[in-house]
């Protein structure tokens, strides 16, 4: 294998922004300590209709844990565990009461195929998820030449339908429970809703929706918004049964978690290739998330390939650090600034403001979650916020 | 004293993109705001003439027109431009749609530094795949020492078995091969003209 082949099959192991569910099927998947998807596994098994709500920060796996769930209850004879990726299906910032019941309908409909299901009122249901034609000279209005035209579904609602009509949620209710008395378990597993940044729309979702869903005797896994751990956010994790945190991985010390890192970098950089030094060296550097790690593994194939080394060294791995911290560092206001230099220099930090929730979303913070929360500034900027210091 | 991206010339961040045939990657580019639409228009030429590639270029006006391009091109390299008229509101929806943005090639944002910090503020998954992958465009190559240059072209004769002046010579002839190592070779010997 030519260096450039070598270099070629290490960059293309080291994919950070890939779907997850390829990285599963290339089998680089490592078990953390303490797996989000055992501990659903295990609840879900037990007690199918329970309601799990998984939050957490971008690139720390959550998406990999919800497939990985999936994968895992669809090996139990009497389950069956449907994705959603909600934003593929639906415009996030058109977020409604009745979205996710009518994705779980959808998915039910699809799952079945042909055998179609069989209650009288199915589809009344089927039009308002998804939407119906009509036909001329009711309300006519010329979309093509028949005068027929489309009337938008809930997957695009109107802003005057503010709650989930209740005769479908009944309808909706009556068929699953139907449906599971011959059969399987329905278990839904819900991705994309940590992006939601309207708090009332999410709100409502958990309010009518799950609960619409639970009712129905459905199992439901989501993938909610971090600021569910906070204040008012708080009482939407209520409305769940089990809520699961996946944060970033303190590599100072959660020995155990640090070789699960390791481990990841091990098995996709493969032999001969990644000095056991860089690999130490990656970890600290991504501050525990996955997502960071393996990006920073990539940059520093690329600066060792470009600078012709034959291995991944120490200096590359800083490189690419150097380069990642300065990514993370561009748009950020004074404040938020000061906010950081304050945190690197006294280990202080409150979260009290929007801004200081938006510096944990973007990585520039990094929360630890433990019996207390612990917060340190990404260990890629540390070395730039002492420039800083240095030179105001 | 102000943290910027690591400075690139166009021809080593063109290298870059190619040598990261991966599904979906991303990468950030910043420009002058002035210029930003000739420095797409100059990177997709600089991909099209290194990598030997036929890259597809967007002026994007909103974020429902960004999923829109990214879905009807899942395949090639895309460079898209028009980030600095987005707004608030524009990040947020390109945020939620990420999941529609998904690709089997490489895609590059090409954008003024504001434009970058907003992406970051109000877009932080789409930000986490760039995974630290932006670049601040300058004229002059500052990404390696003359002894790192000296490393890679000596890695670059080993890979070919062949000398610069063969390599320039093929060059001449019309005979390289249309891989971006030659390309890459060519620049490092400051004969990029002869890719021309």
């Amino acid at each position: 294998m030519t260096r450039r082949q070598k270099f070629r099959q290490y960059m293309a192991c080291m994919s950070a922004a890939a779907d997850p569910k390829l990285a599963i099927e290339r089998e680089f998947y490592v078990p953390p300590p303490d797996a989000i998807s055992d501990r659903i596994v295990k609840r879900l098994e037990i007690e199918p209709s329970s309601r799990h709500l998984i939050v957490g920060s971008i690139g720390a796996g959550k998406t990999t844990q919800l497939l990985i769930a999936q994968k895992h209850l669809e090996g139990l004879e009497d389950v069956h565990a449907l994705y959603v990726d909600v934003s593929e299906r639906h415009d996030l910032t058109q977020l409604r009461p009745g979205c996710l019941v009518a994705l779980a309908g959808i998915a039910l409909d699809n799952m079945l195929g042909r055998q179609s299901i069989n209650a009288p009122d199915w589809p009344s249901f089927k039009s308002w998820a998804s939407g119906y034609w009509t036909f001329p000279y009711d309300d006519y209005h010329d979309e093509y030449d028949d005068g027929s035209k489309f009337v938008q579904g809930i997957i695009k609602p109107p802003t005057s339908w503010p709650d989930i009509p209740q005769n479908i949620v009944s309808i909706f209710s009556q068929t699953t429970r139907l449906m599971m008395n011959q059969g399987p378990n329905l278990i839904l597993l819900f991705d994309s809703l940590d992006r939601v940044t309207n708090r009332d729309a999410f709100s409502k979702i958990v309010e009518q929706d799950v609960a619409a869903l639970h009712g129905a005797g459905i199992g439901l896994v989501l993938i909610g918004p971090i600021r569910s751990l906070e204040g008012f956010g708080r009482l939407d994790a209520d409305r769940f049964d089990y809520l699961h945190v996946q944060a970033p991985i303190d590599v100072g010390q959660d020995e155990k978690g640090r070789e699960f890192l390791l481990q990841v970098l091990h098995r996709r950089a493969g032999p001969g290739i990644l000095s056991d030094t860089a690999a130490e060296q990656l970890v600290q550097l991504s501050g525990g998330v996955l997502r960071d790690l393996i990006a920073l593994a990539k940059s520093a194939g690329d600066e060792a390939y470009s600078r012709g080394a034959d291995t991944i060294d120490r200096d590359h791995v800083m490189m690419a650090a150097d380069g990642f911290g300065r990514a993370l560092m561009v748009g950020l206001k004074p404040e938020e600034i000061d906010t950081l230099k304050h945190l690197h220099s006294t280990g202080g930090f409150v979260r009290t403001s929007d801004d200081d929730l938006a510096l944990i979303a973007t990585r520039r913070v990094l929360e630890y979650r433990g019996r207390q929360p612990q917060y340190a500034v990404h260990p890629t900027i540390s070395h730039l916020l002492d420039q800083l210091a240095e030179r105001p | 004293m102000r943290i910027q991206p690591i400075p690139a010339e166009l021809t080593y961040f063109a290298f870059r993109v190619l040598e990261r045939p991966e599904p979906n990657e991303w990468f950030a580019l910043v420009a002058p705001a002035p210029g930003v639409e000739q420095v797409a228009s100059a990177l997709a030429e600089e991909l099209r003439s290194i990598g030997g590639i036929e890259p597809v270029l967007f002026n994007i006006k909103t974020a429902v027109g960004i999923v829109e391009s990214v879905r009807k091109q899942g395949n090639g390299v895309l460079v898209l431009s028009g980030f600095d008229a987005f707004g608030m509101e524009d990040w947020r929806r390109l945020d939620a749609d990420r999941s529609l943005l998904q690709r089997n090639d490489a895609s590059v944002l090409v954008l003024g530094e504001e434009a970058l910090g907003q992406l970051f503020r109000h877009a932080p998954n789409l930000s986490s795949w760039l995974g630290g992958q932006a670049w601040l465009l300058t004229e002059e190559d500052h990404s390696l020492t003359p002894e790192e240059r000296e490393t890679r072209l000596a890695s670059l004769r080993d890979w070919s078995g062949m000398t610069d002046a063969e390599v320039i010579a093929k060059a001449e002839r019309g005979e390289l091969p249309p891989e971006p190592p030659y390309a890459e070779w060519l620049v490092l010997l400051k004969r990029g003209e002869l890719l021309d």
